[in-house]
């Protein structure tokens, strides 16, 4: 039960984070489902994950900075 | 195959996945203290054994790995992202460092105030290290097995996994107090970047993705998060001090 609530405090804390991991995945099941699997498919799915923290952390800066205004 | 050619793809087979295993432990054990990282690592250990007793040889058929792969990648990830997140944010000076000497006297004299002694367990740590040596100790499983029942000789592959334990459990011993030297922030972000790459790479395996040289992908993925996050953290830096000198005295 308490993982269970670690992993909803993860999505409460970060949806940003969160939803970008989970359309990172999804995207790349889809393009695995129509036989993109190979080695690049691997590079697609480690800087789309990357894309997620990087979109993330400009989200909660540019939060930071509207507040400062 | 000869005893000793099968014993020996055993070894370098598991070797690969105890090394992998040993690499999730120690960082559960340098970042959240050793009760989490063994109550974890035994958990694991004890549910492996109960599913090997339980299933014998034929758990490789009833065990989908790509499917295990891909709800504990899933699990790191979300737990590697957000750490490497955090400390990318720390480092970027967006976020306060940890001071690690204050924290740590506060944390002695929380557990002085309610009578504890010693480390605290941390769910968190335990969830880590109990679903990497799951994952990495039924991949092992699998090795054996396979190697084993295709050469018929499955005493020699599980006798080359038994010294490649005991050889990973020497070295996390050795390795053990060197890593506990290095600060702890800079941990935290090796520790974000390694869960990231891991998650990513059985993640990827779930999807059925076939990396390039298989494990040693990690590495690759490693190097990549690592790089990315000090090119981000060294622009955010850039971003954080054209902030203070458009507004001077006002900080972040």
């Amino acid at each position: 039960m308490k993982a269970v609530r670690v992993i909803l405090g993860l999505i409460y804390d970060d949806p940003w984070l969160f939803g970008g991991i989970v359309i990172a995945v999804v995207l790349m099941k889809i393009l695995s489902a129509v036989g993109f699997a190979g080695p690049v498919a691997g590079v697609v799915l480690a800087v789309l994950l990357f894309l997620a923290i990087l979109i993330s952390i400009l989200q909660e800066t540019n939060k930071a900075k509207r507040q400062k205004v | 195959m000869t005893w000793f050619g099968v014993a020996l793809a055993s070894f370098l087979g598991t070797a690969v996945e105890f090394v992998e295993a040993l690499t999730i432990v120690l960082a559960v054990l340098l970042t959240k203290g050793w009760r989490s990282a063994f109550t974890g690592a035994i958990a694991a250990v004890v549910t492996l054994a109960a599913l090997v007793l339980i299933f014998g040889y034929p758990l490789v058929h009833y065990v989908q790995l790509a499917i295990v792969q891909f709800i504990i990648g899933f699990l790191m990830l979300l737990f590697g992202l957000r750490w490497l997140r955090k400390a990318i944010l720390r480092y970027s000076g967006f976020k306060a460092l940890h001071n690690e000497g204050q924290a740590f006297e506060k944390e002695l004299a929380r557990q002085k105030a309610q009578g504890k002694s010693g480390q605290g367990f941390d769910s968190f740590g335990a969830f880590t290290s109990f679903n990497g040596v799951l994952l990495e100790g039924l991949e092992s499983v699998f090795i054996v097995i396979t190697v084993g029942l295709a050469a018929n000789s499955l005493p020699a592959a599980i006798s080359g996994s038994i010294v490649a334990l005991i050889l990973v459990v020497l070295a996390g011993v050795v390795f053990r107090k060197p890593l506990q030297a290095i600060p702890e922030n800079t941990l935290k972000f090796v520790v974000g970047v390694m869960l990231s790459a891991f998650g990513t790479f059985w993640v990827g395996e779930g999807l059925g993705i076939g990396w390039w040289n298989q494990d040693l992908s990690i590495l690759v993925i490693i190097a990549f998060y690592l790089v990315a996050s000090l090119v981000f953290v060294s622009y955010l830096r850039s971003v954080k001090r054209a902030n203070s000198t458009a507004s001077p005295g006002v900080g972040m």
